[in-house]
């Protein structure tokens, strides 16, 4: 029997109960396409976040105290920030020494009250210095950045981020305006643009500072991360063993901080969230092994209902896996047809989310149209084996007795 | 030839057993016209199933041209019922879905023929039953007698040597029996051997040969032309 005549009788069977036919190909193709549509919304959502930490530079270098429990760092250093032995401004000024490395700022970080005249805020005091504004690609709004100079001398300015700018002052002018950050007095120099959420950090709403300030505020000699940026693209990992080898050096020997890379932060979150897409589409696969069990359903309906029909086909020669392969083939064809539709469905699905949340790039993965394609059709074969079986195993004479 | 010696069948139904054959032997040559008679559960069914490979006989030895059949597998048995014997049905068991033509090609698309060579035979052979205009009509749009030539055509396509009939004229108003009659009969003066199971002593009085069952045992066998 030719695989051509095999096809067609099956789908000349599927034609004949044409309700019964659609349903199925519903069940099956909104299994498909919600694999589709949920992977999609992972994969918005890796984007997004993968996205957001690639806007920061991928030449960054972002130096914290303490060491990681597994060398490379990775995200852990970050959330258990460990202090084993301080970084100090001297720390920062011997890594800007190294040849790798473009440029270098320190960052001190503190909760403080800003005030100006009648109006006070509760901000974030960020120290720092000048290279701060080139490494992470700020954009002034108004005014000028802190002034290049010594790490070590406090100065009585500041840079307000763009939220804190309009709240305190409005739409007057804050440039050249004296505030107050705690007890200490200084003058405003620009405001930044808006930056929005960059690595789960909001700028806006910070207050910039020189970082020898800041540490008067604070009263404190440490700083809690260094950040540098790389001489080029392919010494980033070069520049990461510097930095490590210069702070040893310092630091009596003893190997006590640890340097996150950009790549491994981003290729963190990037894991991590496709486990999460791969989670939603097992998920969604579950639907699809339902439909397998409704397929079997109905091939077990269609058996009782062809029984004769099968006996004639016996009696005119039908070998057993003849039987077998036309109903297996009537269970593939309805999975694959069901499977086509259901990538229909997800990827005009995919569209109108795409057209409704412009700001998330949802892109179902290729690998959940084509697993969730293959899921359906293995489902609609494992569950077609048994009532195929059970046609070819019907007795000849019994079942022509049937009409 | 079909060649029966011993042949038993039974049946367990509850606690009891039926012999549906008891040690029935007999011989059909090649161009018999053979008609098979008897009271409702004398046998008559089971055995034509037998002697068409449908059953399996729970003793005795059943040659099939020469050949032990006996003890044959499910795609054995297929195998020969594909060759050497073609059926026709009471309620002709034509697959509703498909053509005049399509049921009559049924056999041939089985075997893996070119669709275009068995297309050209069924069609052929539907037009020697007199269903030139209906190669296209689904059965339901068929009347009874037409249905029943479709099934002739259907048993014949595969050229076999035997043609068992059960009851061919039972579901058929006497007009379209006799037009049934004329074409199995017909076949049987080609060259095929015709065996009809039948109640209605008109038809099966019209074979050269009549058997007559009784409880699973032939007591009768007129006309047999032995030498």
């Amino acid at each position: 029997m030719k695989a051509v005549d095999v096809a067609r009788m099956s789908l000349q069977a599927l034609r004949r109960y044409p309700l019964r036919t659609a349903m199925l190909l519903l069940a099956i193709s909104i299994g498909v396409a919600a694999v589709i549509l949920l992977t999609a919304v992972g994969e918005g959502a890796r984007r997004y976040v993968t996205g957001q930490f690639s806007s920061l530079g991928t030449q960054l270098l972002i130096v914290l105290p303490g060491r990681a429990e597994t060398a490379g760092g990775g995200i852990q250093g970050l959330l258990v920030g460990e202090t084993a032995r301080e970084l100090t401004l001297d720390d920062t000024l011997a890594i800007a020494r190294s040849p790798r490395i473009a440029q270098v700022t320190p960052l001190v970080l503190g909760a403080g009250t800003v005030s100006w005249g009648a109006r006070e805020r509760d901000i974030t005091v960020l120290g720092t210095s000048a290279s701060m504004v080139t490494i992470q690609h700020w954009v002034m709004g108004t005014g000028r950045f802190l002034p290049p100079g010594d790490l070590d001398v406090a100065q009585p300015v500041c840079v307000l981020g763009s939220t804190v700018a309009r709240e305190l002052f409005a739409t007057i002018p804050a440039a050249g305006k004296w505030i107050r950050i705690g007890d200490a007095r200084c003058r405003v120099l620009g405001t930044l643009a808006e930056q929005g959420l960059a690595g789960g950090f909001n700028v806006d709403e910070t207050v910039i500072m020189p970082v020898a300030s800041a540490q008067q505020i604070f009263n404190t000699s440490a700083v809690f991360r260094i950040l540098a940026e790389a001489s080029d693209l392919g010494t980033v990992d070069a520049a990461r063993r510097d930095i490590i080898e210069i702070v040893k050096a310092r630091h009596a020997g003893e190997e006590d901080i640890t340097v996150v890379t950009q790549d491994a932060l981003v290729s963190t979150f990037d894991t991590i969230f496709n486990m999460i897409t791969a989670g939603l589409a097992a998920i969604a696969a579950i639907s699809l092994v339902v439909a397998g069990v409704l397929i079997m359903n109905v091939m077990l309906v269609a058996v009782s209902q062809r029984t004769a029909e099968i006996g004639l086909l016996k009696a005119v020669g039908a070998r057993n896996r003849q039987i077998v392969a036309l109903f297996l083939t009537e269970a593939a064809c309805l999975s694959l047809l069901g499977a086509l539709v259901g990538v229909g469905i997800g990827t005009l699905g995919v569209a109108l989310m795409r057209v409704a949340f412009p700001i998330l790039d949802f892109a179902s993965p290729i690998w959940a149209s084509g697993s969730a394609v293959a899921v359906a059709i293995a489902s609609g074969l494992v569950f077609g084996i048994m009532p195929a079986r059970r046609a070819a195993a019907l007795d000849p004479v019994n079942a022509l007795m049937r009409r | 030839m079909m060649e029966l010696s011993g042949i038993c069948r039974e049946y367990a139904v509850g606690t009891e057993t039926v012999h549906a054959l008891d040690h029935v032997d007999l011989t059909i040559r090649g161009g018999e016209y053979v008609s098979i008679m008897g009271p409702s559960g004398s046998g008559k069914s089971t055995l034509l199933n037998v002697l068409g490979l449908l059953d399996r006989p729970s003793s005795g030895t059943y040659r099939l041209k020469g050949e032990d059949v006996s003890g044959l597998d499910d795609d054995a048995l297929a195998a020969h019922r594909q060759q050497h014997i073609g059926f026709i049905f009471q309620f002709f068991h034509l697959i509703p879905r498909l053509t005049a033509l399509e049921n009559v090609e049924l056999p041939l698309v089985l075997t893996g023929a070119a669709p275009r060579a068995r297309r050209e035979r069924a069609a052929a052979i539907l037009e020697s039953v007199g269903l030139k205009a209906r190669l296209d009509h689904r059965p339901d749009q068929l009347s009874g007698g037409e249905r029943q030539r479709v099934a002739i055509g259907r048993a014949i396509v595969m050229e076999p040597s035997f043609l068992l009939a059960d009851e061919p004229t039972g579901n058929l108003d006497s007009k379209s029996g006799a037009e049934i009659m004329q074409i199995l009969e017909q076949l049987n003066r080609n060259g095929i051997a015709l065996l009809i199971v039948t109640h209605d002593p008109l038809i099966g009085g019209r074979a050269q040969r009549h058997l007559t069952l009784r409880d699973g045992s032939i007591v009768g066998d007129v006309g047999d032309k032995k030498v």
